[in-house]
């Protein structure tokens, strides 16, 4: 599936804010802030100090009693994109498929944001910020292009990615697009960074379909973010990697819904429409 | 080049085969490569045995082969002699028997050997048999089989064929013929042939059966041979004056010898039972000439039967060559397969 086809698949996706956003200009997001609005809630009993143009002249007449209306306000939400852009990120090393899912898997959530009239933003990890949220019109090309533009290497710090991307744009939506295969103390420092955040956070987890199955055939596998680990994959081995690798993604799940962070595993074989159609209905 | 003891090039061959089986498996890291989850990975040797189609470094595996199959050469005693016959034969005739000369000359070929025995026995020209003298009588067999297995010694041939042409007389055989006859590793070819006929005069034979009180006693001495029957003798019987010719086992004469005239008459007083086996005894006291020293009597087919033994015929020796010129070979051999077996160390290291 092309870009293209990809964004026309997942046109009309509608992706709501989890909870409602801060006040800012009008958009699709419920707002915590309740205005004058034209799509009517309700009626709360008028108090000292507000706004008379608010009292339903109508409602007075009939019931004799003050009564102010009510109605939900619409917000923007910025959307910062956090893109994992680190060694491990360029795998199978033929096809580097698991960079290409996530590639598009962005693309296809910042044109759904985009659609909404969200600004949306990309911040490259371990590279420098590419943009913060904006709602130009040339946005998701602007995007696509620093996608395309990236030169996968070295290892990410994916705290200081997330710290940096939920700064940029306070109570946004930070999407982290990530293998997470950092080391330990990162990932339990990012795990608190995303607690502190004002805003969502999306973890999405690209997991490559040879990761979850490796080639039968006897092999020395090694970490390409860390020559020094080389390990034969060779007769038993194999059964316990899977365990290991099947206990430590299920504890990264855990993490980051104990977190607060709305979390979704694909695999590379996944066609990328319906892992963005899973993303954006995940609670 | 032959080998005397081939066995060792063939376990030589047994070893460099395995070893070339084990250049196949080779102890080494399997190819790379890149996994970003390799952290899932139980530490382990990266070292796997893995199982190769085309041997692996094969200057040494052709070092230690060759170091291998130098060092059997050189252990199964190898010369470089002309090449051995296939097959030989060794011919021992009876002197006792002038029949066993014509019978000898079918069996003799160009490159066989002929052993002439009697008493003794010796390695004679395969075209003087005609010269050879009679014997006196007597021949042993031990000596015949002695002379066979030196001879077989110096005879280089894969295989050799022992023939033995005698009449076989039971006095051909002593104590010592069993045990030396199990020296020979295969069975004998036997030709028997007539006995010669004796030019003393006939003796005029008289049975003496016994009567009054009979007496069973189980053998009969005569030439030293002990004959084994249910004979029985007359417990009164008074041996007249002459030459004692049989003695029963207690020592008593069983029969007696005297001249008369030009000839002699011979008293039997041994009461044969009618059994064939005493037919040879029989036939030995009526058809002895007067005189004779000696007892022809010839073996029982079954003795001649174990004599020649049963299986294959052609017998194999591993020899000594012992030469000079095989001893360097060796020596060479052995030098060779050190050198190599260090250069191999060298390689290795």
């Amino acid at each position: 599936m092309t870009d293209a086809a990809l964004l026309d698949a997942v046109r009309g996706v509608r992706w709501p804010a989890k909870r409602r956003v801060p006040a800012a200009a009008h958009g699709v997001h419920r707002s915590r802030r309740r205005g004058v609005a034209a799509e009517f809630t309700e009626y709360r009993p008028y108090a000292q100090g507000d706004d008379p143009r608010r009292i339903d002249w109508k409602l007075l007449a009939r019931s004799d009693r003050a009564f102010v209306r009510l109605s939900d306000d619409h917000a923007l939400l910025p959307t910062m994109f956090v893109v994992d852009t680190s060694t491990s990120m360029a795998f199978p090393v033929d096809t580097v498929a698991k960079w290409h899912h996530a590639r598009r898997i962005a693309l296809a959530l910042a044109s759904i944001a985009h659609a909404a009239g969200d600004p949306v933003g990309l911040a490259l990890a371990p590279s420098a910020l590419a943009f913060p949220p904006r709602t130009r019109r040339t946005v998701v090309r602007e995007l696509t292009d620093a996608l395309s533009a990236v030169r996968l290497g070295g290892a990410a710090s994916l705290e200081r990615l997330l710290s940096a991307g939920a700064t940029i744009a306070r109570e946004a939506r930070v999407v982290l697009i990530s293998d997470f295969l950092t080391h330990a103390e990162d990932l339990a420092a990012t795990l608190a960074g995303a607690r502190a955040v004002a805003g969502e956070v999306h973890a999405i987890h690209v997991v490559a379909a040879e990761e979850l199955a490796p080639p039968m055939r006897d092999v020395s596998v090694e970490d390409p973010e860390d020559p020094t680990l080389r390990r034969p994959l060779v007769g038993s081995a194999r059964a316990t990697y899977d365990r290991e690798f099947a206990a430590w993604r299920n504890t990264i799940a855990r993490d980051w819904r104990a977190a607060g962070a709305s979390y979704v595993m694909t695999t590379t074989d996944e066609p990328a429409d319906r892992a963005v159609r899973r993303i954006v209905a995940s609670p | 080049m032959n080998l005397a003891a081939p066995g060792f090039l063939a376990a030589a061959f047994a070893v460099a085969a395995a070893v070339v089986a084990l250049h196949l498996l080779v102890l080494r890291p399997p190819p790379a490569s890149r996994l970003p989850t390799a952290r899932f990975v139980p530490p382990a040797p990266s070292m796997v045995r893995r199982r190769e189609t085309w041997p692996q470094d094969r200057w040494l595996l052709a070092l230690r082969v060759a170091t291998i199959l130098l060092a059997g050469l050189a252990f199964s005693r190898p010369s470089l002699g002309g090449r051995r016959a296939p097959s030989a034969r060794i011919v021992a005739l009876d002197l006792s028997a002038p029949a066993a000369r014509d019978s000898a000359r079918r069996y003799l070929g160009p490159s066989d050997v002929a052993i002439a025995f009697d008493t003794a026995a010796r390695i004679v020209p395969n075209d003087s048999l005609g010269k050879l003298g009679r014997a006196s009588g007597a021949s042993a067999l031990s000596a015949a089989l002695i002379a066979a297995r030196r001879a077989a010694a110096q005879i280089r041939a894969d295989s050799i064929e022992l023939i033995v042409i005698s009449p076989f007389a039971a006095s051909a055989f002593d104590a010592a013929t069993a045990a030396i006859r199990a020296q020979w590793p295969a069975a004998i070819h036997v030709v028997r042939v007539t006995q010669p006929v004796a030019t003393l005069p006939h003796a005029r034979v008289q049975w003496t059966p016994p009567d009054g009180a009979i007496d069973t006693i189980g053998g009969v001495i005569m030439d030293g041979i002990v004959a084994v029957a249910p004979f029985t003798r007359s417990r009164t019987y008074r041996a007249p004056e002459g030459s004692v010719v049989a003695r029963w086992v207690d020592g008593a004469p069983a029969a007696v010898e005297r001249p008369v005239g030009d000839s002699c008459e011979r008293e039997i007083a041994i009461g044969m039972p009618n059994t064939r086996a005493v037919d040879q005894l029989r036939a030995a006291f009526t058809d002895r000439p007067c005189g004779a020293a000696m007892l022809s009597m010839a073996m029982g087919d079954s003795a001649v039967r174990a004599f020649a033994g049963t299986g294959v015929i052609s017998a194999t020796f591993a020899r000594n060559q012992g030469g000079s010129g095989d001893r360097t070979l060796m020596t060479t051999l052995l030098i060779l397969a050190g050198a190599l077996a260090i250069a191999e160390w060298v390689i290795r290291r």
